[in-house]
């Protein structure tokens, strides 16, 4: 056994290496996510000048703070609630049954996925403002003066975030159903069970796991959000608990401690409903998926499918109207309640791309921070799931869950825990700080969106580029790469169009100057004519739109491919 | 070193190769030699640790201890904490799958290996040009790759494996995806391939049709270890244990013991109180007493309604038929002898009732003595 040391080149080196890497990786992470976290931790416990208990017990009997409380879990529920019904109808509508025009719904519905949910508030404010609301001018005739609907209320704000939160359970449920093997419902029809049996004893249940888990999911961001409840909230005096932190934040002296002992209520919370969510998934989810199956044929509506097409029909307008009400409001030089020809103007318009500097810095900023973060993010977001999937470097299951763990933490949590970790830093005031925030909170996006991708290609793919000669480098680039691009372009597209629309971590973030696309928005929403805010809110609409007519493209370039494979 | 030096006409050495996914150890001490130019095949039903020491020569896998050599070259040691990367190993895989890169033409796929090897590109195009002219794809370089029928991307990922003259080409149950038809078709392909060219080759399979026919020397395997090696008539005549006799294909075999030992070779064994089977045993001579099987084939059972057989040295059992499936170029008959269970193969033509007492018949040669 003489020879075998003599023949070791780069064996022992190899694995220094590979310990460097891994550190590396490690100390990343770490000061990305856990120090953030852990730097709010403290300043909840240490920076209280009275002691963390009197200080915590002071704010959490406070009647205002109880009052947000209660807020924010009347409207996740009412949010979830319009969401789930949605959301789960229409995808039976558009998956299962014969309701006409089902290939058009499809994009249709999933579009608010993609678009601004502030510019939703906007546009409702357009319809349902009690004071010059379309709605209520049309039906004070009837009902008299008093405001019938009130946008500025809880069920305002729970019915707006609804509407833009129904497609995430709309994807879940349709992804579930499509992916479902029709022979477990075909068993049901051949044992004697009817359709609507079916449908409920079989097709649901097994679908249950996915639908309830994305219910949890909604519910959860919904209690974190910022953008909606700010700016639906403030005329009405509504707060919630991210709107009572960021008033902490703001107010002067700035209460750094409550902030904090807030956002660690709020973050725990959230953290256990998606280790919750996590655990439900884990032990009910079944295995439904097989190879083979026969798409399922359509349920026959009979006289009722255009009674379904027009229930989805009605939450595309609900979406669609306003939104064309707010490009009328953007087109006229002031808003009387209705469109008039000779007030039309394009002024608005100028004024947001020519002379309102905030505007101005906010495009700029947003375009800056998000394609350069989803180029980085998709970058790291590749490199950690080949690290995950592809390699055997020691610790890579932990790197894979210390990156998961920013979907427990809700937007504006993030954004204080970087202020605070960072604020000491040349970082701070940047707009780097922003783009580095966005990047460490999407990361479990990113990174689980990458992972399905690498474990989509079967592995004989790079390991018979290994057996070829390739370097595991090579392989990965030469194979991999260009397997995975369409992937990676529909991931970065996605990324961009959310962080474009970002809210809660910038709005703990910005500064004089580096001001993001919504927080422009918002801050001109508090001090200019509606009709600016108005056409800043369709051009960001726009923009939006842009980048999902490029994803739609990719996805499909990306199918293609799959086709083929 | 002197233990390298004599086996040095060996393509592949694996020595006490142990593999473990954490507790579970799916190859236990297994060590083997493959010969320059010759195939081997390592037969075994799934779970039997195959794939993973074909992967662990490949280096797709990562042993718990043992060593490799391919060539004269040292590509896995464990005690030394050696492992050579895959790319190093100048071996050439063929997949499961078959692994085609869909997004690269014909050409593209065989030509990769050559790519990495920054050959000339005269000589890179030469040589695709050349093997796959030597699989019968001669006109497909710029067809792409993922508009080929599953024979012909079996036939491209063996030209890539192929063309780099890589030291051995390791096959990974390269025909278990296609259709019984096309797989015959193949697996004549492949033979006369290897015939040509004379490529030593490391088979996976869980077909014994596939490992008879194709390799120079079958390893059968079970539960991590090596069960019997040799050629494949010897593997197929001579079963040295109850699995490897089952799995190639013996459907009657009787646990018992050793009645008595001649010297000759042949063992009677008792397999019920009142039933013993006397046959042949071809490995140590075992002891009196010693617990033994009796293997034997269904088609070397002979069957008559009266105890009239020619051979007069045919060992004979009078039985009952129980059951009767005619499976088209035979009839598999169910007997009951004694407290025993036989399955005889008859052929078309022959035929006996259900509750008929008739006479089963067998060589002494022919009931394989084999180790419990």
């Amino acid at each position: 056994m003489t020879v075998t040391v003599a023949a070791t080149p780069g064996g022992g080196g190899q694995k220094v290496q590979r310990r460097i890497l891994s550190g590396l990786i490690y100390t990343l992470l770490i000061i990305s996510i856990i120090y953030p976290m852990l730097m709010i931790l403290y300043e909840s416990i240490a920076e209280s000048s009275e002691g963390f208990i009197t200080h915590a017990h002071s704010v959490l009997t406070d009647a205002d703070v109880g009052l947000a409380i209660v807020n924010t879990l009347k409207i996740s529920c009412l949010a979830t609630a319009i969401a789930g019904s949605l959301g789960v109808s229409l995808a039976w509508l558009v998956a299962r049954t014969d309701m006409p025009f089902a290939r058009i719904f499809d994009p249709l519905n999933m579009l608010p996925f993609y678009l601004s949910s502030v510019v939703g508030a906007l546009s409702w404010q357009v319809i349902a403002s009690p004071k010059i609301g379309l709605l209520n001018k049309w039906l004070e005739p009837l009902f008299g003066a008093s405001p019938l609907v009130n946008i500025y209320s809880i069920t305002g704000i729970g019915f707006v975030l609804g509407l833009f939160y129904a497609p995430y359970i709309y994807l879940f449920t349709l992804e579930s159903l499509r992916s479902m093997d029709a022979s477990l419902e075909e068993a049901a029809r051949m044992a004697g069970s009817s359709i609507l049996n079916t449908a409920f004893k079989v097709t649901l249940p097994l679908s249950a796991p996915a639908i309830l888990s994305s219910f949890m999911l909604v519910f959860v961001t919904c209690a974190g959000i910022f953008g909606v409840p700010q700016v639906l909230g403030t005329p009405g005096h509504i707060t919630t608990v991210s709107t009572i932190i960021y008033r902490a934040m703001n107010d002067y002296p700035t209460d750094y401690p409550t902030a904090a002992l807030l956002s660690l209520l709020l973050f725990i919370f959230t953290a256990m409903l998606i280790v919750l969510q996590v655990k439900f998934l884990k032990n009910k989810s079944f295995a439904t998926i097989t190879g083979k199956g026969y798409r399922p044929r359509p349920l026959k509506l009979g006289k009722w499918r255009w009674f379904g097409f027009g229930v989805n029909l009605l939450y595309v307008l609900l979406i669609g109207l306003p939104f064309a009400a707010l490009c009328a409001v953007s087109l006229q030089d002031a808003w009387t309640g209705s469109f008039e020809w000779g007030r039309s103007t394009l002024e608005n318009y100028r004024a947001v791309l020519f002379i309102e500097d905030a505007a101005r810095r906010g495009f700029s900023n947003s375009l800056i921070i998000s394609s350069l973060g989803a180029t980085i993010a998709v970058g790291v977001c590749f490199l950690l799931a080949l690290i995950v999937q592809k390699t055997r470097l020691p610790g890579r299951r932990m790197i894979s869950f210390i990156s998961s763990l920013p979907v427990a933490i809700p937007g504006i949590v993030l954004g204080l825990g970087f202020l605070v970790g960072f604020i000491s830093t040349p970082l701070y005031a940047t707009i780097w700080i922003i783009m580095f925030a966005y990047i460490v909170h999407y990361l479990p996006t990113g990174l689980s969106n990458m992972e399905a991708l690498v474990l989509s290609v079967s592995r004989e793919l790079d390991e018979s580029g290994r057996m070829s000669g390739a370097s595991w480098w090579q392989a990965m680039s030469k194979i991999l790469l260009p397997l995975l691009a369409p992937g990676m372009i529909s991931t970065w597209i996605l990324l961009f169009v959310t962080f474009i629309r970002e809210v809660s971590a910038s709005v703990m973030l910005y500064t004089l100057g580096t001001e993001t696309l919504s927080i422009a928005l918002i801050r001109i929403m508090e001090y200019k004519p509606y009709g600016i805010s108005a056409a800043f809110g369709v051009l960001q609409t726009l923009l939006l739109m842009g980048a999902v007519v490029l994803l739609r493209f990719a996805a499909n370039g990306s199918a293609d491919r799959k086709g083929r494979l | 070193m002197s233990e390298r030096q004599q086996t040095s006409a060996n393509a592949v050495e694996v020595r006490n190769l142990t593999k473990a996914f954490g507790s579970v150890t799916v190859i236990n001490s297994v060590s083997f030699n493959v010969k320059k130019g010759k195939t081997v095949t390592l037969l075994g039903p799934s779970g039997c640790g195959k794939t993973t020491t074909l992967r662990c020569i490949a280096g797709l896998e990562e042993p718990t201890s043992g060593v490799i050599h391919i060539g004269d070259r040292l590509v896995f040691d464990g005690q030394a904490q050696f492992e050579l990367e895959p790319e190093k190993r100048n071996v050439g895989m063929v997949f499961q799958s078959y692994a085609i890169w869909p997004h690269m033409t014909v050409g593209e796929n065989v030509r990769f290996p050559l790519d990495i090897k920054k050959l000339p590109q005269k000589e890179r195009r030469d040589k695709v040009a050349e093997i796959l002219k030597s699989v019968g794809l001669g006109d497909y370089v710029n067809r792409p790759a993922s508009q080929l029928s599953g024979g012909q991307q079996q036939r491209v990922a063996l030209a890539r494996a192929l063309v780099f003259e890589p030291s051995v080409v390791l096959f990974d149950e390269p025909l278990s995806n296609l259709d019984a038809n096309l797989r015959d078709h193949m697996r004549h392909e492949l033979q006369e391939l290897q015939e040509r060219i004379g490529f030593t080759a490391i088979y996976v399979t869980h077909d014994q049709r596939e490992a008879l026919s194709l390799s120079d020397e079958v390893i059968v395997m079970n539960g991590g270890r090596i069960d019997q090696v040799g050629p494949p008539e010897e593997i197929f005549s001579y079963p040295r244990s109850v699995f490897t006799a089952r799995f190639l294909g013996c459907s009657n075999i009787f646990m018992g013991t050793a009645s008595s030992v001649s010297g000759n070779g042949v063992v009677s064994v008792c397999v019920a109180p009142d039933t013993h089977f006397s046959g042949k045993h071809h490995g140590d001579q075992p002891a009196t007493g010693a617990e033994l099987a009796i293997a034997i084939r269904s088609n070397k059972i002979r069957l008559s309604a009266q105890d009239d057989f020619s051979d007069p040295n045919l060992q004979r059992f009078p039985a009952v038929v129980e059951s009767r499936v005619f499976f088209g170029t035979y009839i598999e008959y169910g007997l009951c002898v004694g407290s025993l269970k036989l399955k005889a193969d008859c052929e078309v033509g022959v035929h006996y009732d259900l509750g008929q007492s008739i006479f089963a018949a067998m060589s002494q040669s022919d009931c394989l003595v084999v180790k419990a």
